[in-house]
């Protein structure tokens, strides 16, 4: 028994052993950074400068700024409809391509596009997309409907153009993982649901939505965190603007630490996203071990 | 079954003792080999004593005329293949280069010289516990601080020093499109004051009901903060006094009066919507496919007309700043160079700076090279180019080249947050678009500029 011990205590220790390179990889790329924003932001840190102390400070006065609340609340809006867009779309399409029909495939290949498109070139394709004077939007409007110049990204319409963009960017990872699932739902219960007089509609609703929910809520729940964290298309299309209208967390943090000159502030900005971040990957690992 | 699991465990540790004991045979023989090797190896030939070359790194910022930057680029390479220096160069546009040299400050690993440091000559050198840059005095001295235009010495000097020399100015200028002119049988002559330009303006606009003819941005950018300065300044605005949130003098009637008058003429529709947006190029643009009769602008949109669409270039006459009663403001962009004090090279830095600026022919074909985009710093390279008939009349413009912390024209750590910030710009957005009142706006921004001055200077 006790020689059954020891060797299980010796194949732990083993096993530790083993893991220790991996652990101190990932140690030093992933956690370390991520304590030290934790760290650094109880601390009025200018660029430059000795940090020094401040306790909860930068805390508070995030939470007081009127301009952080604005921020979270644009970027909630900003996520939950660029996702809700991108799940209804996505599954349209999946559902479309799942059918069998000439060119399929190079449709396939097509509707993937733009998720190959790196994120500054869909800014700048967007930017003069929309542009007021030379757009694509406004000068197919304007020639097909004879529409007035829009103002895509006037105060009025921002937020709905950098949905759009994100929508636009995003449908094809909502699309392959759905159009993958559905190719796992076996025939059979359509064609049992079928013999037993269920429309097309009770068929979706009975059988392919509940066939395919986990990797609807996986791929929800992905999109949810790089949505709330995009930052790149939208600064290279609004920065922010106009006004603070665009103004959305990862903004709020690009400036408090460049302009603000205070990594302190960015830090501490970036830490209160944590438990919304914290939530969503306990859901999808919780998921993921269904 | 237990038996059989037992053998199983001890196969797996026996197969890991196996590795282990090939691997250490391994290790053992090819230290041996390694060490055989080394013995019989016949002695290594002498090493000529090489002198290591010195290496530097270097950070441009990019600017619109490509000219501009190739002459940068290879008056650098030059000097450093003189000199046998190992240099790398690397470029960031204008919005890439604060937070790379920031982030570079922080690593504690900063390149030896940066060109586009301007905003930031206070936040490294202010402080005299947190000193990042050098003084360049001695390099103002080699080049002939003489020669050097006032306001550039002034707006980098902190404690006596001089900390940043600007590589150019970028000087605002208004970019009037002729036809537009003529068509309302106005003369150039004609258009001085803001007054003159707002009534050339609504002369266009009752030609060109769809049209916007003043191209100023509003949106909160650098550009936004210009168009600011350009109707305030003239008026008699005042940035600040001293560095202290009393010296701030930015809450007065000539910023209500010049908030009203920018908004009235929006409203208007003499300035186009999509100028409220955060970019730089929408006036650009505006210009460029006339969209606008005149823009106001550093000269880089003329120098894409000049070469890429020389019949706008043209038709296009660069003129003064419109002026107010107190007279025309030109914003003079800090363009500046400095030399980081981290640099092991230091000595090196300053003498690549003084090739870059002490030859003033070279200087001028540099100038030269970005149609009008660059506006010299020296005052004896103004003076050559008033001889040239193409460039006289930009040069004679002698605009009143203000920094934005005027009437104190020095550089402050606050006043550059403000400006990075864009609060100036953020009145017209808080009148605009959040449709507050103009003493709300300028209320709430000088509050805002304040609580930054307090927290800077801590009063």
């Amino acid at each position: 028994m006790a020689d059954k011990k020891g060797l299980l205590v010796r194949e732990v220790r083993e096993g530790y052993l083993f893991s220790l390179p991996a652990f101190l990889l990932l140690f030093f790329i992933l956690f370390f950074p991520f304590f030290y924003v934790i760290y650094i932001s109880f601390f009025t840190k200018i660029f430059g400068y000795e940090a020094i102390f401040s306790g909860l400070n930068n805390y508070l006065e995030i939470l007081r700024d009127p301009l952080f609340h604005y921020s979270f609340y644009i970027t909630l809006i900003y996520t939950i409809s660029a996702v809700i867009l991108k799940l209804v779309i996505g599954l349209g399409f999946a559902i479309l391509l799942s059918q069998k029909f000439k060119g399929h495939s190079v449709v396939r290949a097509i509707a993937v596009m733009p998720w190959g498109i790196p994120l500054f070139v869909i800014a700048a394709i967007f930017f003069w997309f929309f542009d007021y004077n030379l757009g694509l939007a406004n000068l197919l409007l304007k020639n097909l409907f004879g529409v007035r110049n829009i103002l895509w990204l006037g105060p009025d319409l921002v937020v709905l153009s950098i949905i759009y963009v994100n929508v636009w960017k995003g449908i094809p990872f909502f699309m392959v993982n759905f159009l993958s699932a559905l190719q796992t739902i076996p025939r059979e219960l359509y064609e049992a649901a079928e013999i037993d007089g269920a429309n097309s509609w009770q068929r979706f609703i009975h059988i392919t939505i509940p066939s395919i929910k986990y990797v609807i809520l996986l791929t929800c729940l992905l999109s949810t965190i790089w949505t709330f964290s995009e930052f790149d298309t939208i600064f290279y299309l609004t920065r922010g603007g106009p006004g603070y209208i665009t103004h959305i967390i990862p903004i709020y943090i690009y400036f408090q630490a460049f302009s603000r000159f205070d990594i302190g502030m960015a830090a501490a900005a970036s830490v209160l996203t944590v438990p919304l971040f914290v939530t969503l990957i306990a859901v999808i690992l919780w998921l993921l071990r269904r | 079954m237990v038996g059989e699991k037992k053998e199983e465990r001890m196969g797996r540790r026996k197969f890991i003792r196996n590795v282990g004991v090939v691997g250490a045979a391994v290790v053992a023989a090819a230290a041996l080999g390694y060490g055989v090797s080394e013995l019989t190896k016949p002695p290594p030939p002498k090493p000529a004593t090489v002198p290591t070359r010195p290496r530097m790194r270097i950070l441009y910022q990019s600017t619109y005329a490509p000219a501009l930057n190739d002459w940068l680029t290879a008056r650098t390479l030059e000097w450093a293949a003189k000199k046998g220096v190992d240099v790398e160069l690397s470029t960031a546009s204008y919005l890439e280069i604060l937070p790379k040299i920031l982030t570079s400050v922080e690593a504690g690993n900063p390149p030896d010289v940066v060109y586009g440091a301007g905003t930031l000559i206070a936040l490294m050198a202010e402080d005299p516990k947190a000193r990042h840059i050098v003084p360049l005095d001695d390099v103002y001295n080699e080049i002939g601080k003489e020669d050097v235009i006032e306001p550039v010495k002034k707006w980098y000097t902190i404690d006596g020093h001089i900390w940043g020399i600007d590589l150019f100015l970028f000087v605002n200028v208004v970019h009037l499109i002729k036809p537009f002119l003529y068509e309302v049988g106005r003369r150039v002559e004609e258009l001085k004051t803001w007054d003159d330009y707002i009534e050339f303006a609504r002369e266009v606009k009752k030609k060109h009901p769809d049209m916007y003819p003043i191209g100023v941005t509003l949106g909160k950018t650098f550009d936004g903060v210009e168009t600011w300065h350009m109707f305030w300044w003239p008026y008699g605005g005042e940035f600040m006094t001293e560095r202290s949130s009393a010296g701030v003098k930015y809450n007065s009637q000539v910023s209500r009066e010049t908030l009203k008058r920018i908004v009235d003429l929006y409203n208007e529709g003499l300035i186009s919507p999509d100028m409220l947006q955060a970019d730089e190029f929408i006036n650009n643009n505006a210009y460029l496919t006339r969209k606008s009769a005149f823009i106001v602008e550093g000269p880089t949109p003329y120098y894409a007309a000049v070469t890429r669409n020389p019949a706008l270039a043209a038709d296009t006459l660069l003129l003064p700043p419109p002026a107010g009663p107190k007279g025309m403001f030109t914003w003079g962009s800090k363009q500046a160079m400095c030399i980081f004090a981290e640099s092991k090279n230091i000595d090196l830095a300053k003498d690549l700076l003084v090739y870059i600026f002490k030859n003033r022919d070279n200087y001028l074909q540099f100038i030269k090279s970005g149609y009008y985009a660059a506006y010299p710093v020296f005052k004896s390279v103004k003076e050559k180019l008033k001889e040239d008939p193409v460039w006289a009349s930009y040069i004679e413009i002698e605009p009143t080249i203000v920094d934005y912390t005027y009437p104190l024209n020095q550089p402050s750590k606050a006043a550059d947050e403000v400006v990075s910030k864009f609060l100036f710009a953020d009145a017209f957005s808080k009148v605009l678009i959040e449709k507050k009142d103009v003493d709300v706006a300028i209320t709430e921004v000088d509050v805002q500029i304040k609580e930054i001055f307090r927290r800077i200077y801590g009063r």
